[in-house]
Order: structure tokens, then sequence, then C-alpha cells
């Protein structure tokens, strides 16, 4: 179970060319919620009510002023870097942005299947990490020449699949997803959700969806958590 | 306001792209028809590559110099030109300067990429106003400018004209945007895709606005990915597939009652709360290759489309057939099924 509790972040903001602190903006005021095992939880707030910075509070990249993030009673900041790449991954809006555009597919994701066989404590050997790779692939509908590619040789569905694939080969216990669905046609947002669909299926990941979409929202989470200038509106199910 | 003051006959646009075997043309749109009534909102749709920004930029003549148009594109103007129809096509130098702003307009999607960085509001829109309109000093242009903002609904004018686009956030920048596009009250406004870079809760009071320009005689084109957009914001909706225009009517007809598979398969494949967690209608495979004339000799849609029949493959392309106020470009709606 991840809680996230009385979470509260705020950044200076600075002046135009000295940049001097000039004061600070709350982003966070005291959020908290709980996201069990196995259920999607959608994230639901207009630009700037604070959706991202959890996001990044989650996946460490930056800390909490107060509160604290537990994962199953202990706090975040408690994990080795080693064992956080196991509890929290995170895909991003834009798939461009968070693939090397030099790496060929493959070497993106051997890299992958290596660091998961190097978490697990496994020996690194060539012939699994390619069976492991090619099995990724196999399970979100890529075919296999899409390895030998670079990101700019995939379609906009392609290039999110890898970007997806790369957070779930290291089958993290949550996977947050911000906004990966929004650059997106339609017939692609459908194939993406199924995707994700099967591998909530599969494999019983937990997902943090963040959308400001409500349609999209409401067919795929099972709660959702609604911010409102850093503060939660609600968090009933729907 | 019946008088179309839009027409599009068989319009076609192809870009010579240079590739590894020579020049490849790329038929981004053929044999495009289309009437537009004064004052009517039309929603194109398509998904990307189906050439609905192409057909958006061939009317504002914004297509890059590789593109090659062929067939007709008339607008007849409301005002003092005589009621003479104007031949889009072969506009050039002055004549084209007065058609853009004055007869046709247009709202991109990224609002930050389409003002200056460095001018402040003020005077951009100023600068826009001066093209067409001899303004007597600073005063006048300053209270027309906040006439325009007045316009969309931006509260204090005075402040928004004194600001730089990266002091407002994305929807006030883009409802700027669009009283720069209504400022000489155009025949047409295209607006491709207005809403797409901005918040949802935002589209609204956006789309709204187009609705308002609808109301004081502007038509609009409304070009979108997203067919849930054109609901209440449409009167009528083409469907666009690979260049082509599968299907067109009014959207009420078109989103209760779509004929052209690919038309069903574009609103069954968008998520509702109602169907949650069900697996979603895909379409299955990939847009065609359009430098490949080979894929125009048979219906375009052929190698995706669920409900085929056989002489869909046999037969060229579909030709439009129409009832009661809708076209569909498809075999199962009639004409050559004795092929």
């Amino acid at each position: 179970m991840i809680e996230v509790r009385s979470v509260s972040k705020s950044y200076a903001l600075r002046s135009p060319i000295l940049q001097r602190p000039v004061g600070m903006r709350m982003v966070l005021a005291g959020v908290s919620f709980t996201i069990v095992p196995g259920e999607t939880v959608g994230l639901l707030g207009a630009s700037g009510s604070g959706k991202t910075t959890i996001a990044r509070l989650l996946c460490r990249l930056d800390t909490p002023d107060s509160g604290e993030i537990l994962i199953d009673g202990r706090p975040a900041a408690a994990f080795t870097r080693r064992e956080y790449a196991r509890q929290v991954q995170m895909v991003f809006q834009n798939p461009h942005a968070s693939l090397n555009p030099r790496l060929s597919v493959r070497y993106l994701l051997t890299e992958r299947a290596r660091q998961c066989a190097w978490l697990d404590g496994r020996r690194v050997d060539r012939p699994a990490i390619a069976a492991d790779v090619e099995r990724a692939c196999e399970s979100a509908g890529l075919s296999t020449n899409v390895l030998t590619a670079c990101p700019h040789q995939l379609s906009g569905g392609q290039r999110q699949r890898v970007a997806i694939l790369m957070a779930v080969m290291l089958r993290p216990r949550l996977l947050i997803l911000d906004e990966p669905l929004s650059a997106l046609d339609v017939s692609l947002q459908a194939q993406m959700l199924n995707l994700l669909n099967d591998l909530q299926r599969t494999t019983g990941f937990t997902y943090l969806f963040i959308t400001h979409d409500r349609d999209l929202a409401g067919y795929f989470c099972n709660r959702i958590v609604h911010l409102v200038e850093g503060r939660l509106a609600d968090g009933a199910p729907i | 306001m019946t008088e179309p003051v839009l027409r599009f006959e068989n319009l076609g646009v192809l870009y010579r792209t240079p590739g590894a075997a020579g020049t490849r043309a790329v038929h981004a749109l053929r044999g495009f028809t289309l009437q537009v009534t004064r004052g009517s909102r039309v929603g194109i749709v398509g998904e990307s590559g189906s050439g609905k920004t192409t057909l958006g930029l061939a009317l504002l003549r914004l297509l890059p110099r590789s593109a090659v148009c062929s067939g007709s594109l008339t607008l007849l103007p409301r005002d003092e030109c005589c009621g003479r129809a104007v031949d889009v096509p072969v506009l050039s130098g002055k004549a084209l300067r007065h058609f853009r702003g004055r007869h046709a307009s247009m709202v991109f999607q990224d609002p930050f990429g389409a003002m200056d960085p460095v001018l402040r509001i003020g005077r951009q829109i100023v600068s826009a106003i001066a093209c067409h309109r001899t303004l007597r000093d600073g005063a006048e242009a300053r209270a027309f400018a906040e006439r325009l903002l007045e316009r969309v609904h931006l509260g204090d004018p005075a402040v928004v004209l004194r600001k730089y686009p990266h002091q407002l956030s994305g929807g006030q920048l883009q409802r700027v945007c669009i009283a720069l596009a209504l400022a000489h009250n155009p025949d047409v406004v295209v607006a491709d895709e207005p809403t797409t870079a901005l918040d949802a809760h935002l589209r609204e009071g956006i789309l709204s606005l187009l609705d308002e320009a609808a109301a004081s005689g502007s038509s609009i084109l409304l070009i979108t990915h997203d067919i849930s957009v054109v609901g209440s914001h449409t009167d009528r909706t083409c469907i666009l597939y690979a260049g082509e225009l599968v299907e067109a009517g009014p959207t009420a007809d078109i989103t209760a009652d779509p004929l052209h598979p690919y038309t069903r398969l574009l609103i069954a494949a968008r998520p509702t709360a109602q169907q949650r967690g069900a697996p979603l209608t895909v379409i299955p495979g990939n847009l065609p290759d359009l430098s490949d004339t080979a894929v125009f000799s048979r219906c375009i849609f052929l190698p995706r489309c669920p409900d085929r029949l056989p002489v869909c493959g046999r037969s060229g392309p579909p030709p439009v057939f129409t009832r009661d106020d809708r076209t569909v470009r498809c075999y199962r709606y009639g004409g050559g099924c004795g092929d």
C-alpha cells in the first residue's frame, strides 16, 4: 500500500534577471491519499494544480517540505535507489523526450532487461536478456523488427509503447502514467488503454493515471482524486 | 444564410519530398469537395496524416513550396468585393495579403507558437489591425484592440495589452489568438485543433467563442482529431481518412448513426465511463503509404475495414453515395454492386 500523508511542497519564486528569491509558491498543501495494490487511481486537475509535483515526489525526483510518502509503512526516503527502482516507475507525456534518440530500441530495452536482472541478483547472460527483450516486445504487441529502429523511425503509438515497456520491464509496484495518451490519436489511445489493461490483468500493476480528460479517467480508473490548487477536492469512488 | 461562402471542388494537394530513389509525391489530399454555407460551423475530423491540417493550410495558402494544389477553391466574400468570387489558388501579393485576415484567418493549435515572444500583445494586435484598416492614432488603435479582447471575454484588456505572451496562461493566449483571427470579421475562420494544447476545462470556453463568431456571420472550419469535440460545436461534420472525404453530413446524424465503417470505429474507440474496463475497439493496421499510387485504385480504407464486401477489392475506389443531406464513400451504400 502506498500512502501519501499530508504532503506539502512549495517552490521559490525568483526575480526575473538576478534570480533572487522573492517569495514562495505553495504547490501542494497537505495532500493525503492512499493507493491500494492492483487499483488504478486517476489524478485529475487543471494545469498548475500540482499533479506533476505529486508524481515527482512519488518518484523521489523531489522531496516534500512536510509530510511523508510511505510504501508498506516504510518511508520512501528510507529505500535505497536499487530498492526504489522496483517500487515506482514513471511514463512521461512525450515519448520523444523520454527515449534517447541516438540509441536503437534494442539497446534501450536490453539496458532495462540487464538492469532488471541485476536488481534481481541474477547473473546477466546475453541469450536470456535477448529473450527477455523479445518477450517484452511481444507482450506490448510490437513486432521484433522495431528493435533495430531508432525512436524517430517509429510511429507515435510504437514510440509510446517502447516508453511504457521501459518502465514496465522493471516490474515496479506503482506505475505513474503522466498524460501518456494526450499526444496520441483516438485509435492509438484505444490501443494503449487496451495494452495497459492487459498488463494490469496479467501482472497486477498499480497505476496512478494523471490526466485532465474526465471521460478517459472515468473509463480507466477505479478511483479518482481531484486536485484543486494543491488541495484535494474529493477522493470518493466514482 | 444558406448561400455557400466557400467551395472546394475536387481539391487535391500533393507534397513532393526528396527521397533516396528520386522525388516522392505524397498525395496528402485527393478529390476533396465541400460547400460551406455562411455562418455555419463545419467539423473536419480525422487521425494524424488524414490531410485535415493540409486542408486548412491550403485554404489560407500557407502550404510549403513543395506542395502542388489541383482542383478549385473559391470564396464568396460578403463585403465590398462586388460579390465576385475569389479564386484562392491564383491569389498573390497584395490580393493574398488582403485575403488573409480580411476574408479568411486561422487559429493555430499552439498559441505560444503563434505569437511573437518578444513583442507585447498590444503591439502584435495593433500591427495586425493596421494591415487592413487605417488607424488615426495610437488611442484609436488601443481602443480597437481593447474592444477585440472584450469580445473574447478577457478581463482587464488594458492590462493584457501591455503583457508579453509568456506572461499569459495558455487559455488566455488562445483567446488573444482568436481575437486576432476575428479582428476583421473574416468570412471563414479555420481553427486547427484550437483546444488540444489546452486543459480540458478551458475547452468549452474556447469553442463557445467560435460559436459566437459563427453567430456573427463567420463560417468556422473546426479541425480536430477527437470526434467528441465536434458534438455540440458544429452543424456539419466531415470525416477525412488518408486524404479522402469518407463521410459528411449533419453532426447529430453522424454521431448518432455513423455510416462509414471508419466513422463507426472512430466513435467506438473513444473511451467512456460507461464501458469502464471493457476492451476498446481498435482500428487495426496503419494508414496507407500515400506515395504509393496503387492504394488509390481501390477503397482506401479496405486493408483496415472490418466489414468489407467482395466488390471493395475488385473495383476501383467507391463512388460517393448521397442520401438526405449525407454523403458517404463506401460500396455498402450502393454504387458498383453489380461490378
